[in-house]
């Protein structure tokens, strides 16, 4: 089975961006929402919780249970994903003083930290957030500060499980894609093999078990859409389409 | 049709200007105009289909913004686009369908057609409507009109590559306006066709600026277009962002 990042969805306008930035490292990924997991999870190499609309502290707010991955895969919480973890464990969740939106400085980068590895001190982050972290549990250890917000990153001890304020994968956080690397690439251990050749060769072989002798029939715009959906089943089962 | 059968596709051409023509007959209404398409086109492929014996399976180009949005978190949205292809096909077709790239997104696509040996001007070509040049002509639809506007357009892409602008606007394109103007050729004064230039930038189509296209190349071309193409006196360039404009006129 294919490595896979999976990404769970919590209804943040950012959770796309997340999936981009993955595959620009020819790693593949997948979004799903939080309330509906994928069956299959063979292949499965970490997960990363997204952002979300919802504060922690609303009634209807998305509280999946996370039980079958975490402490058992690499975890990423970003901004609701990391308020989430720690609200889950007991940890305290309120509104921030200031809304907090926009650039802020990592002033503080515990260099030790695998994810945060080889950022550089004081490097701009994006912010997006009215709900801050007060207190977590003892486990949680701060390995990133703002001036503004202390648990701008953690990790869990005894467990791959990280959480970060800011967002990684919006352009407005340079070292962003580095991070996102340190994770998906060193601490899930990746080989970044998902390319467009490999995605030829995989979804060719799959067709070919999928369809058989069957004879397929598409219709063909001239967009670019269905002239490569064309060309994937022409490779596969020629005549037959 | 030459290009996909010089990629050995097994490929059946369906000329249905006069069915497309025909249905949208004195028809004005954008929104009207849209359903027609859809549905001629609906028609046009369900008879084909049926021509052909023991299908088993529908593809379609599903890419994976679709699927994300059909499974989001408020769940399966009631609106989710039907493929412009496909839309709503004949359930008495009962088709298995396959999507070979529902889970890539567009750029992905494109790389993947680069590797299965598409032409990359071909696979970088600016978006175009699914109702095709019908919502670029304001008003009703006839032939001449069509014949003139894709001469128009010919013109404006062909310099705008040959300006190495091509590549640097999202998207660019000419508006038929059901107005025509006074203008003067020779001695003679004319009553002609306006048409509008149209190239915005943008990075994902949803927000968009009007492409400050150089004065030079817009000279060069409204020249080229009033001298070349018959019954066009006068071209506008459209000077608007969106939003609050859109990109395509209808």
């Amino acid at each position: 089975m294919q490595e896979t990042i999976l990404i769970l969805d919590f209804g943040s306008q950012y959770t796309q961006l997340i999936a981009r930035r993955v595959r620009e490292l020819n790693v593949f990924c997948d979004i799903h929402p939080y309330n509906n997991f994928p069956k299959d999870l063979s292949g499965l190499k970490g997960v990363i919780l997204s952002g979300s609309p919802f504060s922690v502290r609303d009634q209807n707010a998305p509280f999946p249970d996370l039980a079958g991955i975490k402490g058992k895969l690499p975890v990423l919480g970003v901004c609701y994903g990391a308020q989430y973890l720690v609200h889950s464990s007991g940890g305290e969740v309120a509104p921030s003083k200031i809304r907090e939106y926009g650039r802020a400085n990592l002033g503080f980068i515990d260099q030790r930290c695998r994810l945060l590895r080889g950022m550089s001190t004081g490097t701009q982050v994006w912010m997006s957030h009215a709900d801050t972290i007060l207190k977590a549990p003892a486990s949680f250890k701060i390995t990133g500060s703002t001036s503004d917000v202390e648990y701008a990153a953690f990790k869990i001890e005894g467990e791959e499980t990280y959480g970060i304020q800011f967002h990684p994968e919006v352009y407005h956080t340079p070292e962003g894609l580095h991070l996102l690397k340190n994770f998906v690439v060193n601490i899930c251990g990746c080989k970044q093999d998902w390319t467009p050749e490999l995605f030829v060769e995989s979804t060719v072989k799959e067709l070919k078990a999928k369809l058989g002798n069957d004879k397929v029939v598409l219709g063909l715009s001239g967009g670019v859409d269905s002239s490569v959906t064309a060309m994937l089943l022409n490779r596969a089962i020629g005549k037959n389409l | 049709m030459e290009r996909y059968k010089k990629l050995e596709l097994n490929v059946i051409g369906v000329d249905a200007r006069d069915q497309f023509l025909d249905a949208l007959k004195g028809v004005a209404d954008p929104e009207k105009k849209r359903k027609i398409i859809g549905k001629t086109f609906i028609d046009v492929f369900d008879q084909e289909a049926h021509k052909i014996q023991g299908i088993a399976w529908l593809a379609q180009g599903t890419i994976y913004p679709d699927v994300i949005e059909s499974r989001s978190v408020k769940g399966p949205s009631a609106t989710i686009k039907s493929h412009h292809n496909v839309g709503g096909l004949p359930e008495y077709m009962k088709l298995k369908i396959v999507e070979p790239l529902n889970f890539l997104f567009k750029d992905e696509v494109r790389k993947v057609g680069l590797t299965l040996g598409l032409d990359p001007e071909f696979i970088n070509r600016h978006p175009f409507p699914g109702p095709g040049l019908a919502v670029r002509i304001i008003g009703d639809l006839t032939r001449e009109k069509i014949r003139l506007l894709q001469d128009v357009d010919d013109i404006y892409i062909a310099g705008l590559r040959k300006y190495d602008l091509y590549h640097k606007v999202w998207q660019a394109f000419a508006v038929l306006l059901p107005v025509q103007s006074v203008g003067v050729m020779g001695d003679e004064r004319t009553y002609e066709n306006v048409v509008a230039l149209r190239a915005v930038t943008s990075t994902d189509g949803m927000t968009a600026d009007w492409a400050h296209l150089p004065h030079e190349f817009l000279a060069k071309v409204s020249n080229d277009i009033i001298n070349k193409v018959k019954g066009v006196n006068r071209v506008v360039y459209d000077i608007s962002s969106k939003p609050p404009a859109t990109i395509e006129w209808e």
